[in-house]
């Protein structure tokens, strides 16, 4: 067995585990209907037999007419229901599978993360759930009632006559064998398809999101070009599969005319040695394109089989992708009295490059550290590391004697609060943006935080409280407000240390002024990382790291480094200082 | 909603594609045709019947293998030219999207999330491309089924008047389903929007949501959010299969009817099995083909839903696009490549004398946010500074003078002459823009300051360095080839933003628009960034908002935003004296610096 092939079944079997009794519905469903499409060329049988005899029976005839009629009706009514077991089934089970794969995927490390684009992630995981969708209940529709079926003409063909029935075998024997050989052409070509779909989506959600970056620079052209490259990639590949898959649709058309000229070739022949009436003929000729159907049904499954199977390879690549960041801890914070020591630490996005060298200091408990550099100098790089969205190569960070791994992931990110620079909200109510859709929450304690920032005149405003949903007609945010709302985040969660990345980079000194106290109130009694180009940040801070290119240049307490004039950090200050009295 | 009108236009797109498939299924129809009416010959010649060709065994088993041939080859050639119709006019409406949303001002282009974007550009283009592409197979059909009729007619007319019955239930249920399909249909979409949307959330924010261990929240929301699209999916699909259930037990009913009523002449041998055999192969054919033809109906009510959907997300604020632009003919480069980019040529009307703002406003929709009535004179050379507290609405002045939202009122003047269209012609070399949180394609730091420059035209060393961004290019390990990585990863805040600024000095704009460049860059950074600025050349006109004193110092002209309004202009030491809030402004900045200062000072008097 392939792998692929087994990959799917254990999938299979994983998500349908929890529907068995849609499972046994939709078996039974499919069997009935297809006894009934067996049975139904034997109706007419029955019915050519009934106007070949020599006196016509009326009343038969009427008799016959209605059990076609009645078997017809009861056939659709399976249909109907058919559809709706086997759609309820297909849903459920790829529900489950996209909440599984989205659940896993958000549980990466954010290695994995960078290298997706929103975009492409959508289309793996919405579209190739969705196609395998498809699978799941075409699948069992067709496929397995397709051989079902097949099974059962067989049968029926043997009951008329061995001749036929080895006629029947054999030509199912030769279809498959050759649909089996052309599968291997064109399983490739469509996972080519699905690559260069999944590549136009993520190009086309890149694009939208930067117009106004576009548009400002006068760039159409660029995003245009762009499109236009991923789509004509898309096209061809797209044209290619197409054009080889059309080589089973030309074999399956052909088997089929080899079958009916083989029937009545065997006829003309065997006429004269066993009694062959129209009635046989036609039955024959009706199972013959009854066999047909299926084998062109299975033909054109085994192709979507093929994608299907690109798309839980596809899958099953990402389930099998493991977080580098291991959750194996076990140690829990204190209460209170929180220490930092950064011990030998080295660390590169890439392994070559690295941006941040030989990383060592150490925060007592309580104190504030405060991280300047030039841009790109690895400040953000630094908070990072320490709640673990990246392990470092070398050296490690200890909090309170152990190293940062040996907390639970969990533990460790509750009690650390992050606020950064680029904000992230959704076009959700202020609660689900301020909470992240935590229902556990109450207003009050939202209310409350909001109060202590300051906040309350700003929310006295908004025309549904809490349930006024931003980025709506109902409100639009400026950067600063986004701001405020992500430190209210930071307040709700009362952690133990706090890390502030540029947090007030975008607000304006006098809104600045508004959220220090509050800024002071999250502060207060607790260890604190703060990170800020803009120095007026660092007023209240105990330590000074200064990162240059990944390195420490200079540390030490903040009124030392002040009052020593040779400092970068004195000097810096001056700087802010000249910009005044320029 | 001219629908029929737009799917004939798109087949236009590619006549010769539709002409192509038209024949073919014609074709492949007519063969289809002759298989059956051989086999019938066969068969009545087998069972002894008199045959109405009588074209003999030998001549039949040579005839039906070709038509079979014949068959699958037409019908192969026939689905291939249907599908490359397919897939060019999928390009065609995705890039009319594309294109009807970089017509609309950039920072208002989508009137939802990037998610529910996306979906447009998936599900509804297909909706709209299947209906012009089943537009004209159906043509064929209805020609085929048409001919075929009349035959049977001839042949006995009696049963073949019983197959106008299915005609009539079909359009009947049709007529009632219409409604219903298209109210399932819209439901159905809407979910899926959501679910896609919500995806979208989840991947764009990863790190927050691990940050804040708050993924099992958002899984929570998006398993409920998934559970709503079951549930109207399962709705619209069994709905479609009972009418598709309640059309086949119509024609099965015929069959019924028809085996009656032909009973007698089959007896006295006036009708023969090979006849049978022909009729009720065609039978299911032609009702086949009524039922394609009446599939139409729910496929009609898909594509005008997203057509819908697809003109809201291209619609502007006027309200002057129409549904004909999804489908306009335009070249789409399946084949040949895309045309080189054109360098961007200053002409005489470019060069800046005065840029005019008259009485700009700018609400976001439904807010009393955003700008009123703001008046701004830019002369070639100066320097304006905006500044203000949050949400004074200083973003949004930058915005309404560049275009990137639609203004409700006032006017702009370049040199005095009116600007019409300022989303199209606020655009470098006039303008250019560096934004507060810049986006970056993943691509390498070439072409994302380049964009659409060409290689040889751009001066992309002079551009980094106004930037400041030119070490950190040389300590890439690929200096300007290096990869930035989705949304620029690789980058940290402030390298993103001087790559922005990169990107608009290397169009060499009459007028530099920056937003706030201290929310990502350190003080060193930002003020050497000024002074090349104001070093190599004096004749520079600039517009920013910054809160830096060096700049406000700078100014020919500060200009302090309050609540949306311009509070008060001119020159930062007058406005100091007379303006309170410029003064709380300044005051915020100056304290702060000034505290550590006093500190120093005190300590060097120690």
């Amino acid at each position: 067995m392939s792998p692929s092939l087994k990959d799917t079944l254990s999938l299979l079997k994983k998500y349908l585990r929890s529907y068995k009794l849609l499972v046994f519905l939709v078996a039974f469903l499919l069997i009935s209907f297809n006894v009934i499409q067996i049975f139904n060329p034997q109706i007419i049988r029955l019915y050519l037999k009934q106007v070949s005899a020599d006196t016509l029976n009326t009343t038969a005839l009427i008799w016959i007419s209605i059990l076609y009629i009645g078997i017809n009706l009861i056939f659709r009514v399976l249909f109907v229901l058919l559809n709706w077991a086997s759609q309820e089934l297909a849903w459920s089970t790829t529900n489950d599978l996209r909440v599984d794969l989205t659940r896993h995927c958000i549980n990466l490390d954010m290695t994995f993360h960078n290298k997706q684009k929103t975009g492409e992630m959508i289309e793996r995981i919405d579209g190739d759930a969705s196609n395998l969708s498809e699978f799941f209940s075409t699948f069992i529709i067709h496929f397995i009632g397709n051989i079902l079926l097949l099974i059962g003409v067989l049968i029926a063909v043997f009951i008329e006559g061995w001749i036929f029935g080895l006629t029947f075998f054999g030509f199912t024997l030769i279809s498959l064998f050759a649909l089996f050989l052309l599968r291997k052409i064109t399983a490739p070509l469509w996972k080519k398809v699905r690559e260069s779909t999944t590549a136009l989506y993520g190009n086309i959600e890149e694009s939208i999101s930067g117009f106004e970056d576009i548009q400002g620079s006068g760039a159409d052209a660029y995003l245009m070009k762009r499109f236009h490259n991923v789509s004509q990639t898309d096209f061809k590949s797209k044209n290619k599969a197409m054009i080889v898959s059309r080589v089973f649709v030309i074999t399956n058309v052909l088997l089929g005319g080899i079958l009916n000229i083989g029937i009545l070739v065997l006829s003309y022949f065997l006429q004269s040695k066993i009694n062959i009436d129209a009635g046989l003929i036609y039955l024959l000729l009706s199972y013959a394109s009854n066999i047909l159907l299926p084998l062109r049904s299975i033909l054109w499954q085994i192709g979507q089989l093929q994608n299907s199977l690109a798309n839980i390879e596809r899958t099953n690549e990402w389930f099998k992708i493991e977080s580098k960041i291991k959750d194996e801890g076990e140690v829990y914070f204190p209460e209170e009295n929180i220490d930092f020591v950064f011990d030998k630490l080295d660390f590169g996005y890439l392994e070559d490059e690295l941006v941040l060298k030989n990383i060592s200091f150490n925060l007592e408990p309580g104190k504030k550290i405060g991280v300047v550099g030039r841009t790109g100098s690895g400040k953000t790089t630094l908070a990072r590391l320490i709640f673990r969205l990246y392990d470092p190569q070398c050296g490690s960070i200890k909090i309170n004697g152990h190293k940062n791994f040996q907390y639970p992931l969990k533990e460790l990110r509750k009690n650390i609060a992050y606020v950064t620079q680029d904000v992230e909200l959704f076009k959700a109510s202020i609660k689900d943006n301020i909470t992240f859709f935590d229902p556990n929450v109450s207003d009050e304690e939202i209310i409350d935080v909001l109060k202590k920032l300051g906040l309350e005149n700003w929310f006295n405003k908004l025309p549904k409280g809490l349930e006024t949903e931003i980025y709506s007609e109902e409100l639009g945010l400026s950067a600063g407000e986004e701001q405020l709302l992500a430190l209210t985040r930071a307040f709700l969660k009362n952690p133990k240390i706090v890390i502030l990345d540029e947090a007030s980079s975008r607000l304006d000194p006098a809104t600045e002024r508004i959220t220090e106290r509050a800024l002071n109130n999250l502060l207060k009694n607790r260890s604190a990382i703060i990170i800020a180009h803009r120095l007026t940040t660092l007023e209240k801070v105990d330590k000074i790291l200064i990162l240059d290119k990944g390195e420490i240049t200079e540390f030490g307490s903040r009124e030392e480094l002040v009052s020593n004039p040779k400092s970068h950090f004195s000097q810096l200050l001056h700087h802010g200082i000249m910009e005044v009295l320029q | 909603m001219k629908v029929w009108k737009n799917s004939f236009s798109l087949m236009r797109f590619r006549k010769g594609y539709i002409i192509g498939s038209f024949i073919t299924a014609v074709g492949w129809l007519a063969s289809q045709f002759a298989v059956s009416f051989l086999i019938q010959e066969l068969i009545d010649t087998l069972t002894g019947e008199a045959s109405l060709t009588q074209l003999g065994l030998k001549n039949l088993f040579i005839l039906i293998p070709i038509v079979y041939i014949s068959v699958s080859l037409i019908g192969s050639l026939m689905d291939i030219i249907l599908y490359l119709f397919y897939i060019s006019s999928e390009i065609l409406v995705r890039r009319n999207i594309m294109k009807g949303l970089l017509k609309k001002p950039g920072a208002v282009a989508l009137p939802g999330t990037t998610g529910e974007s996306i979906s447009r550009f998936r599900g509804d283009v297909d909706n709209v491309v299947k209906l012009s592409y089943r537009l004209s197979l159906r043509l064929g059909l209805v020609i085929y089924a048409t001919g075929v009729l009349t035959y049977m007619f001839f042949m006995n007319w009696q049963a073949t008047s019983l197959i106008f019955i299915p005609f009539i239930i079909i359009f009947t249920i049709g007529f009632f389903g219409r409604r219903k399909t298209d109210k399932l249909q819209k439901a159905q979409r809407k979910a899926t929007s959501t679910v896609t949307d919500s995806l979208g959330k989840i991947f764009s924010s990863v790190q927050s949501f691990k940050v804040t261990c708050t993924e099992e929240n958002i899984i929570n929301y998006f398993n409920k959010k998934s559970k709503l699209r079951k549930k109207a999916t399962v709705k619209k699909m069994v709905f479609q299969a009972f009418m598709d259930a309640v059309y086949y037990f119509a024609i099965s009913a015929c069959i019924g009817i028809i085996l009656l009523i032909i009973g007698p002449a089959l007896n006295i041998g006036s009708f023969t099995v090979g006849n049978l055999y022909f009729y009720q192969t065609q039978l299911l054919w032609v009702g086949e083909l009524i039922w394609v033809i009446g599939d139409m109906i729910p496929v009609y009510q898909q594509a005008k839903v997203s057509y819908e959907r697809i003109l809201t997300i291209i619609q502007n604020h006027k309200n002057d696009v129409s549904e004909e632009e999804i489908v306009k003919s335009k070249p789409i480069f399946e084949r040949d490549n895309f045309p080189e980019f054109k360098p961007i040529v200053k002409n005489e009307n470019d060069y800046l004398k005065v840029f005019t703002a008259k009485n700009v406003s700018y609400l976001y929709p439904g807010t009393n946010k955003g700008v009123t009535d703001v008046t701004i004179e830019i002369p070639k050379g100066s320097i304006t500074v905006i500044t203000g507290r949050i949400g004074s609405g200083k973003t949004t002045l930058l915005r309404s003078l560049l275009g990137l939202v639609p203004n409700d009122s006032g006017e702009l003047f370049w040199n005095g002459k009116k600007i019409t269209n300022p989303t199209s012609m606020m655009i470098p070399p006039k303008i250019a823009y560096t934004p507060q949180v810049p986006y970056l394609f993943s691509e390498s730091l070439k072409d994302n300051i380049l964009l659409n420059i060409p290689k040889e035209n751009g001066n992309l060393d002079d551009a980094v360095r106004f930037a400041v961004f030119e070490k950190e290019v040389q300590e890439f390990s690929d200096g300007f080839e290096t990869l930035v990585g989705p949304k620029g990863v690789r980058l940290s805040g402030g390298q993103k933003q001087r790559l922005a600024a990169a990107r608009m000095f290397v169009r060499k704009p009459e007028l530099l628009v920056f937003d706030d460049l201290s929310s990502a860059l350190d003080v060193e950074t930002e003020q050497l960034l000024w002074k090349r600025i104001f070093a190599d050349n004096s004749n520079v006109t600039c517009l920013a908002v910054s809160h830096r004193p060096l700049v406000l110092r700078k100014a020919d002209n500060v200009i302090v935003m309050k609540g949306g309004k311009i509070e008060c202009q001119g020159k930062l030491d007058d406005l100091l004296e007379t303006n309170e809030e410029m003064q709380k402004l300044w005051e915020g900045d100056f304290t702060a610096t000034n505290n550590p200062h006093r500190l120093t000072k005190d300590k060097v008097l120690d």
